[in-house]
């Protein structure tokens, strides 16, 4: 187990999540798609930051993070975006208000999951309860979301959620397992874009809204 | 050796297809590759048999009696639905499409025999999100706008779904660290599960109940599953349905395990005897209604995962047992009925259940076989999913479930009415119209062959099956038959 990190380091750590927080928080309130895939990775870059600074198995995880989620997905996100020439805006099923009204909620939710558990120090359950949040705030932005690009930035901040609670554990993973978890992020985004262009070939659109065909 | 050739061989299949480009030598190496494959399953099942656990890679890859069941099941569906595929996929597939079809195919099958034999969980993840995306364009290889509509919430729904249980699995990784160094081996974890803290244990089976649980097709979380089963071409059906569902279920057992050696048995089981009877609840109005044929045997998946839970949920040593013979059974009826229907909608030209009559008459070979398919489904008689859902029911008399029985026996008997109301007609009613076409005896003659092995699991169980079963049942139960 790794000694308790210099007081400095855990209020930057704290600072750079309380940041990322407040993004997932502003995908729900965002219209805009463009601006949704900045601050994904914005988001991405806070965590990866706040990775490396843990040191020990996070950094990593930081390096590898900040490249791959704060570079490479969202310019794939954003070249993906140009060719399929999608209109910008989100227009979500869920007034904005609500949402995020919805996110507290759930944020709520998390750290009361996690506050119940003596087994854990209080920094380790803080992580792990900001961690459930980011993905439940993932998941809820994922249904209301009516396009199917916010659909996958739903999927990514659940994957940040995922992050949180692997560096979070203050253990190494090994490295296999977290290469297999960048190859399988990476993987996921591009077979969920190549199946992107399949919809707006068949539809014409990609309104998640209109896929509704199969009921019952 | 045996443990490494069981990946490789899917893999090596699915390049030399991409390597090839070649439609007619795709399909011959998809015959030798699966076969090969299922060769490998075999020796490898033989092995663990005689001669217990067998570790590669320093333990990385590890199978016990509870992976080799798993591995056979895998790669003997692989094998039945890629001979079939052979004449099937032909007509379906659009000319110079078939080579991915087939690489695509067999990198399916080999992703989960990956999930079944690692031993780290974390890898165990890794794997079962792999399955995911080696199946997503096989979900929508039609290209309709109803396989992409299938194939979009298909891969949306798992990946959301299965990341809940990477976070409990990574629960389970800190509370590891209490005693020792932290691990995310499997055989690592249940050897110190006595110190593992009860609180995150708790929480951690929880997420990865839910997480698995969504791929695995619980209700509530099976919406994406009559969409994929019913949008994908046949063969592929009947591998989503027969083994998908049945490896994320694997991921649901190895941490009950764990969770049960932690805790005792009644945290782990209840969740599971709950979702179970919620899962069978939510299938019985979609089976009875449904006018679609693979949407209706989609909700029966729904069903049977529904029972398989419910048998681990009542738990001890013949709890654990029906359940893994169930999951056998319905492997192989699940199968022979989804590729039986295939034949029987592409003769007639259509899916619809009232379109179809008589085909007994006009199909002597499929419609026999399809009969004997959904009688086995519907749970009678001579055939094998009787003896496991008997099973089953005897021991939750017997583990004092009375009222998660009677709904269970209940429940199963309304199915199998619905089940018999919409066959029937469709064997045995006055034949309305020749289908233009018949099947070719290379895809009837796999379907028979598992036809005959329902037929025999329904009057006896096989002396190596009983043992492998027996020792998954004193694994999960941890005791003793009695």
């Amino acid at each position: 187990m790794t000694a308790a990190p210099p007081f400095w380091i855990a209020q930057t750590v704290t600072f750079l999540t309380a940041l990322a927080l407040v993004c997932a928080f502003a995908l729900l309130a965002f219209r805009s798609l463009h601006l949704g895939i900045r601050v994904y990775a914005a988001q991405s870059v806070l965590l990866g930051l706040a990775g490396v600074l843990l040191g020990g198995g996070g950094v990593g995880m930081g390096v590898l993070a900040i490249g791959l989620k704060g570079a490479v997905i969202p310019w794939f996100l954003f070249k993906m975006m140009e060719e399929i020439g999608v209109r910008r805006e989100s227009d979500p099923y869920v007034p904005p208000a609500l949402s995020l009204g919805v996110g507290v909620a759930l944020a709520l939710l998390s750290y009361a999951a996690f506050k119940a558990l003596p087994g854990l120090s209080p920094s380790v359950a803080g992580g792990f309860a900001l961690s459930l949040t980011l993905m439940l705030l993932g998941l809820w932005s994922m249904a209301v979301g009516r396009k199917v690009i916010a659909q996958i930035l739903g999927i990514l901040v659940v994957e940040n959620g995922l992050f949180v609670a692997a560096i979070s554990t203050e253990f190494r993973l090994p490295i296999f397992i977290e290469l297999g978890l960048a190859f399988d992020l990476l993987i996921a985004v591009m077979v969920s874009s190549l199946l992107v262009s399949r919809i707006r070939e068949t539809y014409l659109s990609i309104d998640s809204e209109r896929l509704n065909r199969l009921k019952g | 050796m045996a443990l490494l050739s069981v990946c490789l061989a899917p893999l090596l299949t699915a390049l030399a297809c991409l390597l090839d480009r070649d439609d007619r030598a795709a399909e011959r190496i998809n015959v030798m590759g699966s076969a090969a494959t299922f060769a490998c399953a075999a020796l490898l099942a033989a092995g663990v048999l005689r001669r217990g656990p067998l570790l590669a890679w320093g333990g990385f890859f590890r199978a016990d009696a509870l992976s080799a069941f798993m591995i056979l099941i895998v790669a003997f569906l692989s094998l039945v639905s890629a001979l079939y595929s052979v004449a099937y996929m032909r007509r379906e597939a659009p000319a110079g499409a078939l080579h991915w079809y087939y690489a695509l195919y067999h990198a399916f099958t080999s992703t989960m025999l990956l999930a079944v034999l690692v031993d780290n969980l974390g890898a165990l993840w890794i794997a079962i999100e792999a399955t995911t995306l080696a199946s997503t364009f096989l979900v929508g290889f039609h290209r309709s706008r109803h396989a992409v509509e299938a194939a979009w919430k298909y891969i949306v729904l798992c990946t959301v779904g299965i990341a809940f249980a990477l976070l409990g699995t990574f629960l389970f990784y800190y509370a590891s660290a209490r005693g020792g160094a932290p691990t995310l081996s499997w055989i690592g974890l249940a050897g110190r599960a006595g110190e593992l803290d009860p609180g995150l244990v708790r929480l951690g089976f929880i997420f990865v109940l839910f997480g698995y649980g969504t791929k695995a097709g619980l209700a509530p979380m099976h919406t994406w599953l009559p969409d994929a089963h019913s949008q994908a071409p046949t063969p592929v059906s009947a591998l989503l349905s027969g083994v998908l569902l049945k490896c994320a279920l694997y991921g649901v057992l190895r941490f009950h395990i764990l969770a049960a050696r932690s805790l005792g048995p009644d945290f782990s089981s209840r969740l599971l005897l709950g979702f179970g009877l919620l899962s069978l609840l939510v299938a019985t109005p979609f089976i009875l209604v449904q006018r679609d044929f693979k949407r209706l045997l989609a909700y029966h998946s729904v069903e049977h995962v529904g029972i398989v839970a419910v048998g681990l949920g009542f738990g001890g040593f013949w709890g654990v047992y029906g359940a893994m013979l169930h999951l056998l059974n319905h492997a192989l009826a699940k199968a022979l009925l989804f590729l039986g229907v295939g034949d029987i909608a592409r003769s007639f030209g259509s899916r619809r259940l009232h379109r179809f009559s008589g085909v007994l008459t006009v199909l002597p070979v499929t419609g026999a076989l399809f009969l004997v398919g959904a009688l086995a489904l519907a749970g009678l008689p001579p055939l094998g999913l009787f003896v496991s859902e008997f099973i089953i029911a005897a021991q939750g008399m017997r583990s004092g479930h009375a009222a998660a029985c009677g709904l269970l026996v209940g429940l199963i008997a309304v199915i199998l009415a619905g089940l018999l109301y919409h066959v029937m007609p469709v064997a045995l009613g006055a034949p309305r119209r020749r289908p233009p076409e018949r099947p070719s005896w290379l895809e009837s003659a796999p379907l028979a062959v598992v036809a005959v092995l329902l037929l025999v699991l329904g009057l006896c169980i096989p002396g190596p099956l009983d043992r492998t079963l027996s020792a998954i049942a004193e694994l999960v139960s941890g005791g003793p038959r009695g």
